[in-house]
């Protein structure tokens, strides 16, 4: 028996392919960008240019830790024997391949870089804004992925209330749990099919 | 009785046929799990369910990060 102690969050934060409803990832449509190491020059960046097109150039340290860009306008005028050090503009923040594509859609889209967990470049995914720029998702998502928190603590206090009134200090067995819960999610205007969905979703008992 | 291990040693394992486990709860494992795992949640540990599992093969449990 083995045991990957870094877990799920590891696994996807270094892109590799995952199953599931959540997706794509950013990790799934990442482009390979030119590069030129942080130890070269102006020279150097003008060739690499020639052939990169209009994305610019991410310059990298070694190991592929990307630490900035430079396009063609940042190489207007200076000495071919510049270092790229004095000309690159900063790598804005970048992101992990586990973002949704979704979330950055919604956040109004972008060209990321995206960097795996140790901040070795991946690529750039392009992703466009999402038409629909609501704050907040059916399922209490913002727009940045995170849950609503503060929603769901007010929703557990309401139904733990209503369970201690129902029940008082008699313990329900899992089946009384769950229909008594299934009868207040229906009463609350959920299909039947809905309350069934949601209590498998949350595991509560007597859903097999 | 567990060897922790990281990424690399997963990949090495599943080229050879390991089986995955997620332990987390449901709606977590229908979001994105590592391809080819199947779903045992921690609570549902039982003799029963770990009979499930091909005893001839490696089986590689994971959760979600290491707090």
């Amino acid at each position: 028996m083995y045991d990957y102690v870094d877990g799920k969050v590891d696994w996807m934060a270094f892109g590799l392919p995952v199953e599931g409803q959540d997706g794509p990832f950013l990790g799934d449509q990442v482009t390979p960008v030119a590069t030129c190491a942080v130890t070269h020059t102006v020279a150097d960046a003008r060739r690499e240019l020639s052939g990169a097109g209009d994305d610019g150039l991410v310059i990298v340290q070694a190991e592929g830790l990307a630490v900035g860009e430079v396009d063609a306008e940042a190489l207007e005028g200076r000495p071919d024997d510049t270092a790229l050090l004095e000309v690159l503009r900063p790598v804005p923040s970048t992101v992990r391949p586990s973002v949704t594509v979704a979330s950055v859609a919604e956040g109004g889209g972008g060209s990321p870089l995206v960097t795996d967990s140790d901040g070795r470049l991946l690529g750039r995914a392009t992703v466009e804004a999402a038409h629909d720029h609501e704050g907040c998702d059916h399922e209490g998502h913002d727009h940045e992925g995170s849950v609503d928190l503060e929603g769901y603590e007010a929703e557990l206090s309401s139904v733990l209330a209503a369970v201690e009134e129902r029940f008082g200090e008699e313990e329900p067995s899992a089946e009384e749990l769950r229909a008594f819960l299934h009868e207040r999610l229906v009463a609350e205007g959920r299909s039947a099919e809905d309350a069934d969905r949601l209590l498998e979703d949350l595991d509560v008992g007597g859903s097999g | 009785m567990f060897e922790s291990i990281g990424r690399i040693r997963v990949r090495q394992l599943l080229d050879h046929g390991a089986q995955v486990v997620e332990v987390l709860e449901r709606q977590q494992f229908r979001l994105a799990h590592l391809p080819g795992a199947v779903h045992l949640p921690a609570w549902e540990l039982t003799r029963a369910r770990a009979d499930e599992l091909d005893r001839d093969r490696p089986v590689v449990v994971y959760c979600f990060d290491n707090l």
